[in-house]
């Protein structure tokens, strides 16, 4: 498409790479930069080369950081028998928010997915595997997605790990908290029913 | 449940239309080819979101000429009342729900119950399995989401396996990586079969009884689910599923599909334990096609309980008269019926009708 500038056009084409942004959005965004100040429009830029500059995977469980190793790997007051395995550094700021887990993460960056091209080789499991080699675990926490692929996700690290005599575990499918039982959707409800607890 | 009124815009060939419905009986006459069937088309589609008719593809619903094509219509449900707003362009479908927007168009299945008869069944006799198993699907998913959500689940995990086998074919991808896809297929497909298996304990009574009925004759009608992987004696589903796929690698992997599973199962249907699918005379298929069809939507009248809605297509010219009057007698006067004919003295001969007539297109109460 024409814009009748190609700094413009660019920029667009640019915008739409993102995830989530179509031509549409692409163009918003790129009228609101145009007309936002210029140091607003600096300061994004300079943010995004920081972001691919400093930041980094960190070397035990591949969260973002700007540290050969992240902090939360660092912090002593984890403890390091116990690794959550999420899909994406999201999944592992969503398990943070709850300051219920005092362990550590192992974010896999994707899950298995033979339609994508994504085998086991291409997301971290070898660096789990090495890792768990490495320090004495006591648990796994498999948190991938309550999905499809992450249920294949989860089947296949329980099938490496379980031999290793190390226990793991999957989060539950169940309910909201402080929802009724009768308006919760059925399928979520069925879910729940299937992985209900003794007592 | 009852359809209260329609309004369409951009449907086939249809020019603008606001109906009011009787909540009982409702006739559609009209020559061939005016737009009777698209009507019954559009309900359907309202109710389900998609049409029931095999090959139509979304974007020949909309008008030749017209960009978008747009349905609205009350209902009034178990739930009370609801209104439900479609609309379709060459790029999205757009569902809305008593003015909600919403992002799954499942979550219109099951909403607004539909049965639709039509000659087309004769297909789910004579026809491939894959029609059996989407009257199944069908049947099913509208009273239960957990189906359709196993269903939708089922469908991905097959993706994603066929495309495995594919890739170990091409040396792409290691076979050992197979058996976590296995397992979720065996999990989730144990789940369908097991409500399928369910599912047709119940259909199996209904159909037997309305088949008698209908032909009035002594002959047996019977259904019976047909695994694609063989079982032994004892075994379980699980059992049989994950053995075919065990035993089976070298197969799956020069074809790069997946051979076993629901979805290549199939619904047996038998007259006197002859399988109607090569030994049935065509007035037995058309019988027993509307005997399931009947069967389905009791079956879901009563795991509702409200009855779900009736379409019925050219359906006088399929039977002989007195069979076709003893179709209606047999829904009067709990169902709402839409009927759509092109013979005048179907519709002379019966009363108590809403009637509509159509003409090139055009709809008008009479």
């Amino acid at each position: 498409m024409q814009y009748g500038s190609p700094a413009l056009s660019r920029t667009i084409d640019e915008l739409m790479k993102l995830p989530g942004i179509g031509r549409k959005t692409a163009q918003r965004l790129a009228f609101h930069l145009l007309k936002s100040q210029p140091d607003e429009a600096r300061a994004l830029a300079q943010a995004i080369i920081e972001l691919k500059d400093r930041v980094r995977f960190c070397r035990e469980c591949f969260n973002a950081t700007e540290q050969e190793v992240c902090g939360l790997c660092r912090d002593p007051k984890r403890d390091p028998a116990m690794i959550c395995v999420v899909e994406e550094a999201n999944d592992l700021l969503a398990v943070e928010r709850t300051a219920e887990y005092r362990g550590l993460f192992h974010v896999l960056q994707g899950h298995l997915s033979p339609l994508d091209g994504i085998g086991p080789d291409d997301i971290r499991v070898r660096e789990l595997m090495e890792r768990l080699g490495r320090a004495p675990v006591r648990e796994v926490i498999v948190a991938t997605n309550p999905n499809a692929e992450g249920e294949a996700t989860a089947v296949y690290l329980t099938k490496l790990i379980k031999p290793l005599g190390i226990r793991v575990t999957r989060i539950a499918r169940g309910l909201p908290v402080g929802s009724d039982l009768e308006f919760s959707d059925e399928v979520t409800l069925a879910r729940a029913l299937e992985g209900r607890l003794e007592l | 449940m009852h359809l209260k009124s329609l309004k369409g815009t951009g449907f086939r060939n249809l020019s603008d239309f606001e109906l009011e419905f009787s909540p009982t009986k409702n006739l559609f006459h009209g020559g061939n080819g005016t737009g009777k069937t698209n009507l019954l088309e559009a309900i359907y589609y309202l109710s389900i979101g998609r049409s029931h008719r095999e090959a139509a593809e979304d974007e020949h619903l909309i008008q030749f000429n017209k960009d978008l094509m747009r349905l609205e219509g009350a209902a009034e449900a178990r739930g009370g009342e609801i209104l439900v707003e479609s609309a379709l362009n060459k790029e999205e479908k757009r569902l809305r729900i008593n003015g909600e927007p919403q992002q799954k168009l499942s979550e219109l299945i099951g909403r607004m119950p539909i049965v639709s008869l039509s000659p087309e069944d004769d297909e789910l006799c004579k026809g491939g399995p894959g029609n059996r198993r989407r009257f199944l699907d069908m049947a099913i998913s509208q009273f239960s989401r957990t189906y359709l959500a196993d269903l939708q689940e089922y469908r991905r995990i097959l993706h994603q396996r066929n495309r495995l086998l594919f890739d170990i074919r091409e040396g792409r991808a290691d076979a050992g990586s197979l058996e976590v896809w296995n397992q979720q297929l065996v999990n989730c497909g144990a789940k369908i079969i097991r409500k399928r298996l369910e599912v047709i304990d119940d259909l199996k009574e209904m159909a037997g009884s309305r088949y008698m009925r209908i032909s009035g004759g002594r002959e047996r009608l019977g259904l019976r689910y047909h695994l694609s992987c063989k079982t032994e004696p004892g075994e379980g589903v699980e059992q049989a599923f994950n053995r075919a796929l065990a035993s089976s690698f070298e197969f799956e992997k020069r074809r790069g599909l997946t051979m076993f599973g629901p979805h290549r199962d199939d619904l047996e249907i038998t007259i006197a334990g002859h399988r109607i699918r090569n030994f049935g005379s065509q007035g037995q298929q058309r019988t027993a096609a509307i005997a399931l069809k009947l069967a389905e939507a009791e079956m879901l009248a009563g795991q509702l309980g409200e009855k779900p809605v009736i379409l019925l297509d050219e359906i006088f010219a399929e039977l002989d008269r007195d069979r076709g009057g003893f179709l209606v007698d047999q829904l009067e006067p709990d169902y709402q019926i839409f009927i759509a004919t092109a013979k005048e003295e179907d519709v002379s001969a019966r009363d108590g009708f809403r009637r509509f007539r159509v003409e090139a297109g055009r709809v008008a109460p009479e």
